[in-house]
Formats: structure tokens, sequence, C-alpha cells
């Protein structure tokens, strides 16, 4: 996949990403980028410039905590994780785009 | 909740969430890499992937900083400290802006604390928009206000329905003393009601009771604050203690609150007192809740006219209700705007100069500010650091501009105490403070937009990179703001001028004006003999007799006389004649009041009053009665008085020979009018109180320690009033026309100053900027004198515009203050003429200067600092 095929990522959009790639367990911004990535199929590609603002507007919103941690090479980095309310929101937004999605279908699929 | 307090400590936490921020996108790029070397790329390869993959590091952080909500906060504060920081490194620049501000501001201080004490202050006393001040008008008798009988406001007091209560006083000049202290004060006789109407209630002791009104016993008497303080310390016991009012022993019986100053600053109240049928003193109401001004009026004269029958003048004359403050200002509001106008028009002038300046100076760094925009600043942020530095600026030149009036007017209240109002106080109040505010708002606003709105257009790559690319002229829009800021202010200033010239002319004018009596080498004061002492005529008239005699014995005196009502002093004694045949025009034509002085022979030889027609009077026992022209002209038009009989009206009264016909003096002062006037012999109406007046040889004040002296000779107990000249008296009458014609002329001329340096500017900034041009120009030929007048041409034009536009506005001014000028016309041409000379002079000194000294360039030096 090369960059140009990319799609455009929404604000919203990859704020809903994120939480979901966080809902098993938590991870660093790196490794965010990558399970995203490996979780589309290699699709979507999540540029670091909108990556680490929307970590940091989530963290302020309340819907992820961070964490230093190590990593796996050990090498310090800070561990992102849901909370509470983070999974709540998923749900909200997995929800909602559900029906965005449903409805921008049937729009297509019609005359 | 966690995340909100997170949020409010994240201005605090700058430093480690930076230093989080760096080390989490570092390891992120040592991740990358990792996967990168995984994949089979060389170590160096693999690093040089990862950063292309990530992106610019830094544009990362200033996104993910914007995220945080309080970027805006610290880049304000960023912005502030280098506006500072900036301006520190330009000194002449903030000193000269800032200069400009200061007196600016200083003068909207000055004349906005005064206009706030007068006017806009409400009074120091509880419920104060519902008092009114009552007086009586008598159109048939030429007075505006008469007086308050003291029958008629008993008579309101009892029976209105629209007061909440109502007072009446009158106030006067008492021999004061007790055992070691004595001194001539000022006193009221107050109505038991006075404080209660005011809503005030005595710090110690009582007010009056209404039985104690209009009776003189018991003596009692209620000191003010200053006095208690002055005179007693402010003992506690003082009530019951004795003060000797004109010689009588008062007991005191309280103490008033230091806010009982309205009107005058009397020293003590006593109960009322007057002569029956007199017309006297003040009144003061205090309306019910829900009633009008005009329902009172109304009210007011039913009971008014309701007493005809006891009082027949009743018929003629009306009540007239006001609310307080406008019975004591009155026109004073015209003053008002007209200062208030002038010194904001002067900050207008100083608030374009700097306008201007900020627009040279911000252009100046256009370099530096799109060298900001290439690496990334937006137009906000860039627009954000010029209105910071403005309102630095504003804020210093601001401050300076505070102190400086608030100490110019600490200084001058010594001096304009005696002369205001006693209620004024000019502290900076909330509306001060707000106004200031309001000026330095839009001060900021106009000197950091104007530049902004030409900077943020120009705002690219090549004037970064070369200077050579500039343009050979400045760009049309800039030098066409420049014109217009110039043109605006030398119109300003010029309205300012205008004003300020046909202000001056009037007072010139006023001076010039006759007053009717030659006031040079005049000593005047009062001399007051206490009731008790000196009871009867005989007494007092043997007793001035005296003390004129040992004046003319003196060698410096030429000549001494006395009498009751001296001109210049605000007095006015009224009473009403009529002319043997009766009043032209018939018995139902106005009465005008007549001033009626009583005199001592001499006086018109002291004073230096010509007579017109008959003698003056002479020797001890004058007879006759001398009258002025305006009531002569009135009584006897087109025929000599003298000779006529005129009496005073009222039962039995004889007839009276009319000896003499003097000149008319400007008694109310030189901008009044003059009334009809008499003066008869003293004895004829023997006061207890007369002025003196002494023609001397030398200096007249150089007189005084020997005439107190001579007075302390008679009588120990006495000593006498207001000593003064009779030029000074005449100075002081004109000190409202003085101060405020001299203000307006003092901000016309710094604006004409600030002005023409604004001219000078742009003339230089342009001929700065063409030097090359005319460099090549003379290399190519032309004659230095033509590059010149150029130069001139220009500048003349601008100056045109804005003069006539300055002098169109300045005569409508004019036209509307009308009231102020005393006929000066508009258009005066004198003032015209000199305004016109001062200008031209200004507009051609600013724009030769520059022209001469760009013509007189070395082509060579020209070229060379291409």
């Amino acid at each position: 996949m090369t960059k140009d095929e990319t799609p455009d990522l929404l604000q919203g959009t990859l704020d809903m990403l994120i939480l979901k790639s966080l809902q098993l367990e938590p991870m660093h911004g790196f490794g965010i980028s990558v399970r995203i990535r490996q979780m589309s199929d290699e699709v979507l590609l999540v540029e670091q410039g909108s990556l680490y603002p929307a970590l940091y507007r989530l963290e302020d919103q309340g819907w992820i905590k961070s964490e230093w941690g190590v990593s796996d090479n050990n090498r310090k980095a800070k561990y992102y994780a849901l909370t509470a309310s983070g999974r709540k929101q998923l749900d909200a937004e997995t929800a909602n785009w559900a029906k965005i999605a449903a409805a921008i279908n049937l729009v297509l699929k019609g005359a | 909740m966690a995340f909100t307090f997170h949020r409010l400590l994240q201005p605090f936490r700058r430093r480690r969430f930076e230093a989080d921020m760096a080390a989490e996108l570092q390891t992120h790029l040592e991740l990358q890499a990792a996967a990168n070397r995984a994949a089979g790329m060389d170590a160096d390869e693999a690093r040089y992937a990862a950063r292309r993959q990530f992106g610019g590091v830094d544009q990362v952080k200033e996104t993910a900083r914007a995220q945080r909500g309080w970027v805006w906060l610290e880049q304000t504060g960023r912005d502030f400290r280098y506006a500072l920081r900036s301006l520190r490194r330009a000194p002449g620049f903030t000193a000269v802006a800032g200069l400009l501000l200061a007196l600016g501001i200083g003068g909207n201080t000055i004349v906005f604390s005064l206009v706030n004490g007068l006017f806009l202050r409400p009074l120091p006393f509880p419920g104060a928009d519902r008092l009114v001040d009552i007086d009586v008008a008598a159109p048939q008798w030429n007075l505006r206000y008469a007086g308050i009988n003291y029958d008629d406001f008993a008579a309101w007091r009892e029976q209105n329905r629209t007061f909440a209560g109502m007072a009446h006083w009158r106030g006067s000049e008492f021999n004061v003393a007790t055992e070691n202290r004595r001194e001539r004060l000022p006193g009221q006789r107050v109505t038991h009601d006075l404080a209660d109407v005011f809503g005030l209630h005595p710090v110690l002791g009582r007010m009056f009771r209404a039985d104690e009104e209009m009776r003189r016993e018991p003596k009692v008497a209620l000191i003010g604050d200053h006095l208690w303080q002055e005179w007693f310390g402010r003992d506690p016991a003082v009530l019951g203690k004795t003060l000797l009012i004109d010689a009588e022993a008062y007991e005191i019986i309280g103490v008033l609150p230091p806010t009982a100053v309205f009107p005058s600053r009397a020293a003590f109240w006593i109960p009322f007192d007057s002569k029956p049928g007199a017309w006297a003193g003040s009144c003061i109401g205090r309306l019910k809740p829900g009633v009008t001004v005009g329902q009172a009026a109304a009210d007011l004269l039913r009971i008014h006219r309701g007493r005809t029958s006891v009082a027949k003048e009743n018929a003629i004359t009306f009540p007239v209700v006001q609310p307080l403050l406008n019975r004591y200002l009155g026109d004073g509001w015209i003053i008002a705007v007209v200062l208030l106008a002038g010194v904001v028009i002067l900050l207008l002038v100083a608030g374009a100069n700097v306008a201007g300046l900020m627009l040279a100076r911000t252009l100046g760094r256009a370099p530096e500010l799109g060298l900001r925009a290439a690496l990334g600043a937006s137009r906000l942020q860039i627009l954000r650091q010029i209105l910071a530095e403005s309102l630095v600026l504003t804020l210093i030149g601001g401050a300076a501009g505070v102190l400086l009036g608030r100490w110019l007017l600490a200084g001058s209240l010594a001096f304009l105490v005696a002369r205001m109002p006693a209620w004024i106080s000019v502290e900076m109040d909330a509306r001060v403070l707000g106004f200031i505010g309001l000026l330095l708002g839009l001060c900021a606003l106009v000197a950091g937009l104007i530049p902004a709105r030409h900077l943020l257009g120009r705002l690219d790559l090549r004037r970064v990179l070369g200077s050579g690319l500039h343009q050979i002229t400045p760009p049309a829009s800039r030098v066409r703001s420049l014109r217009l800021l110039v043109a605006a202010e030398l119109g300003l200033a010029t309205m300012l001028l205008l004003v300020g010239g046909l202000l001056g002319r009037a007072f010139v004018r006023v001076q010039q004006i006759d007053p009717g009596l030659r006031p040079d080498h005049l000593l005047v004061y009062g001399l007051s003999l206490p009731e008790a002492k000196y009871r009867g005529a005989d007494a007092r008239i043997a007793f001035f007799q005296q003390h004129l005699e040992r004046l003319r014995a003196l060698p410096d005196v030429e000549s001494a006389s006395a009498s009751t009502t001296l001109p210049f002093t605000g007095t006015h004694t009224g009473n009403f004649f009529e002319p043997e045949g009766g009043r032209p025009g018939g018995p139902d034509a106005p009465l005008p009041v007549i001033l009626t002085r009583s005199t001592f022979s001499g006086y018109f030889e002291t004073m230096g009053i010509a007579l017109v027609a008959g003698s003056p009077f002479q020797g001890r026992e004058p007879r006759g009665i001398i009258v002025n022209e305006t009531l002569a002209r009135m009584f006897w038009p087109g025929k000599n008085a003298v000779g006529r009989h005129l009496r005073s009206t009222g039962p039995g009264s004889p007839w009276i020979e009319v000896v003499g016909v003097a000149r008319d003096v400007r008694h109310y002062g030189l901008e009044a009018d003059v009334r009809p006037g008499v003066y008869v012999p003293f004895r004829f109406d023997p006061e207890a109180w007369i002025g003196v007046v002494v023609r001397t040889k030398g200096d007249p004040s150089a007189l005084a320690p020997t005439i107190r002296a001579l007075l302390r000779e008679q009588d120990a107990t006495l000593s006498p009033t207001v000593m003064s000249t009779m030029e000074a008296l005449i100075r002081q009458s004109l000190f409202l026309r003085r101060m405020y014609s001299t203000m307006t002329a003092t901000f016309a001329l710094i604006a004409a100053a600030m002005a023409a340096a604004g001219l000078y500017g742009i003339v230089a900034y342009v001929v700065g900027r063409r030097t090359r041009e005319f460099g090549i120009r003379l290399a190519l030929g032309a004659r230095a004198r033509d590059l010149r007048r150029l130069v001139l041409r220009q500048g003349l034009g601008l100056a045109a515009i804005g003069v006539g536009l300055g002098l169109a506005g300045g005569m409508l001014a004019a036209v509307a203050m009308r009231a102020l000028l005393l006929g000066v016309h508009p258009f005066d041409p004198l003032v015209v003429l000199g305004i016109a000379v001062l200008l031209a002079v200004v507009v051609f000194a600013a724009c030769l200067i520059p022209a001469r000294r760009a013509t007189r360039l070395d082509l060579v030096d020209v070229l060379r600092a291409e």
C-alpha cells in the first residue's frame, strides 16, 4: 500500500480506532500505529502527526490514561490504557459508526 | 474529576510535559528504526527511514502542544515578555511614543477627574437624586432667583403633598470667638429640619428642635467637623461649651458630620431667624418617591398663589424647583464639554502619532516577522505579537500619563479648592478608572491594528531574503495610511487651535470691558460691627465716620470711602423704587429690582466712578439720591434725570431728589448684565457691615498691616475681612473663564506641536525612501530646487486638506459654543489669520527641512549604499 492510497482518517474516527486498539491491552504510541495497521490489513497508516495529538487529546478527556513503562527492547516508553469511561466511549462510538456506515451504504445502494 | 485537575495544572507543568513528549517521540523513532532493521535495512538507513516516516518531529510537537488547552496563555505571556524586551531595545521609540501617550492620557485624567467630581458623582447624601433646590423666580422684577420669604416657606412646608421634607437656610459671615481664638467665619442660619432633609445625623448631640426656629432664645448652635477639629481638637466633651457668635453666647448642642458641606463650607449652624418680609437664602426639599419635579413645582405654586391675599407679590412670582446640582452647576456643562472634547482631541492626535511611529517601526521589522511567518507562525500569532507590543506601550504611556495627571491635579488642588464647590471630590473612582481604561484600550487597538493591517498583507519570503528587492518607493497603501493619519492630525489640531484662539480672543475682549471704575491702586476690605456692641444707627455711623477720617489722615492714602454691597464681590441688595409721575409703560410694566447701595461721601471719587450728570455726595450729611445710567434710561428715557424725584415703593416713603447720574458699573461681573441701581447716603440705610475702599498713592496691599493696626486701635475685637485689591477681585471674577481658556489653548498648542512632528515624520520618511530616486535624478541633471519643490508641494497638499477640514470643523464647534464666545465671530479674521500664519510656518518647516536634506546628498554615497 503506497501512501497515496491511504484514505484520510477523520479525527473522530481516529479516536475510535485508537480506543479499539487499546481494548485488549495497554500499548505505547508506536505499538498503537503498528496495531492499527495490522488490524486494518495494512490499509490504514496512521501519521505520527495525527497520532500523538490524538493520544494527548484522548488523555485530556479522560478516556485513556498513561504510564511510563519499559518496552520489549528495553526502552522507556509511555504506555496508554483504556479507562472505564473510555470503554463506554468506545462502545458508544462503535454503535454510532455502525449506524452511519449503514446509512451511507443505503444511500449509495439506492438510486 | 481527574482530567480537569490535570488540565488546570498543565500550565505549571510545562517543562515536564515537554520532557515527556520528547522522550516519547524519541522512543517511537527508535522502535521504528528497530522495526526497519528487522525488515532488512542497515542501521543508518533504518534511522533515516524512521525519521522520514515519522515526519517533522517539531511539527508533531507543535500540533501536540496545540492540543493542550493552555497554549494560548503561554504564548500570550511570551508575547508580552518579548514585547517588553523589544521595547527596551528601542529606548528612543519607547520614550517618544510613551511621552505622546502620557501627555494625552494625563490631560484626559485631569479633565475627566474634574468633570466627574463636579457633574457625575452623586452627592454624598442618601437618596441624593430626590433632593431638589427650591427658589422663587420673579421675571417682573428681572430676577431669575429672588430668594425665599420665610412665611412662604412655612406655608409650603406645612401644606405640601409632594415633599418628604423641606428646609430653608441663609448663609452669612459672623465674628466667632472663644476665650483664646477669634476669627470671621461663614455660618448658616437653618431651619430645624435641614439635617433630616439631607439625611444627615449629628455625630454628637442633637439637631435643632422645631420650637427653636425663628426664636431668639435659647441660643444654640451646631458646629461643623472642621471647626470641631481646629478649635476643640475633637474633644468629645464639647457639648455645652460656649461659642461667641457676633458677640452673643451660643451653647454648642451638637457636632455635624464631615459630609455636611453643602453648599458652602459653613463652620456652624444656628437656628433660623430673619427679618419679616425679607427675601433671601436658599431652600432645599426632598421629593417623595415617585414624585416628579414638575408635580412638585405645581404643588408649591398652588400654595404660593394661595397666599396672594396676605402677600400680593405672590401673584407675580412663582416657585422654581430643579434638581439640586442643576442650580449650582447650571451652564457649566458647556465648559465641561468643551474641555473634555479638547482633551480627547489631544489624545487622538497623540494616538495618531503613535500609530504612525508604530507603523514605521513594525515595517522596519518586516524581515524578522516574515521569517517568523516562514517558520510557521500563523497570522493570528503575528497579529497577537504586534498587539501585545502596542498594549505594553500603551500601558507604559498610560501609567505615566495617569501619574502625571494626578500629580498636576494634586498640585493645583490647593489653588482650586477655594474656588470649587465644597462638595467636589476629585479622587480616582471607578468611573475615572473606567474612562481611562477605555481610552487606553482604544489607543492600543488603533496603535496596533494600523501597522498590523499593513504588515500582514506583505509577509513573504522575498522580503526576508533580499533587502535589495525593496521597491524604490514605498507601497502606495502604506503611504496613504500615513498621509491619512497626518491629515487627520493636522485637521484636529487646527480645529483645536481655532477654538482655543477664539476663546482666547473672547477672554481678551472680556478683560477689555470697562468695569465702570478705576481699579488700580484700590484696596478693598469688609468691616462688620457686631450688633450687640453697636446698637443703633448712630453708633455705627459714628464708628465708620471715625474710621474713614483716620484712614484719610494716613500719608499714603489719596482718598477713602465706604459703601454697602461693593461691586465684584458677588453681593446684591435689592429694593423697589418708582419715579415721580409713574413708570413709563404704566403700573403693569415690569418692575425690575434695583440694586441699592448706601455710601459715604467721597465714594465716587475714591472708586473712580465718573458722574455723567450732577455731582457726587459731599460732606457729612449729603442729600438726595444718585442713580446709574441704566436706571436713568429706564425711568426717564431721553431726558436729564437730575432734579427729578423717585421714592421707594411702599407706604409713606418720601420723594427723594436725584442729584447725580453715575456711570454704569459692572457690579455683577464683567460679563454679566448691568442692573438699574441707586446710591443713597449711608445714614438713610445704616447697615452694620460695609465695604471700605481706599485709594492709595503707592502699592495698595502694602497698606494692609497699617489698616489692621488702625482698626484694632479703634476696637480691639475687630479685624477687617476679605482684604484685597480691586484689581485682584476683578481678576478673581474671571477665574473660570481664564481657566478654561488657558487649558484649551494649552491643549491646542500641544496638539499642534504633535501634528507638526507627525507631518515632519511622514515627509522625512517618504523622502528617506526616495533617496535613491533623488540621487539618480540629480545625477541626470535635475535641479535641487525642483526636487525640493516637489517634496514641498506634496507636503503642502496634505497640510491644506487637513487644515481646511480642521477650520471647517472648528467653525462648526465655535457656532455650537457661541454662548461662551461673547460675540466673537466664529470666523474672526484676527484669530484665523494668526492660526494660518502659525500653521504655515510650521508646515513649511516640517516639509522643507527633510527636503533640503534630501537634495544635499552626495551622489556617490547614495549609489554606494546599494
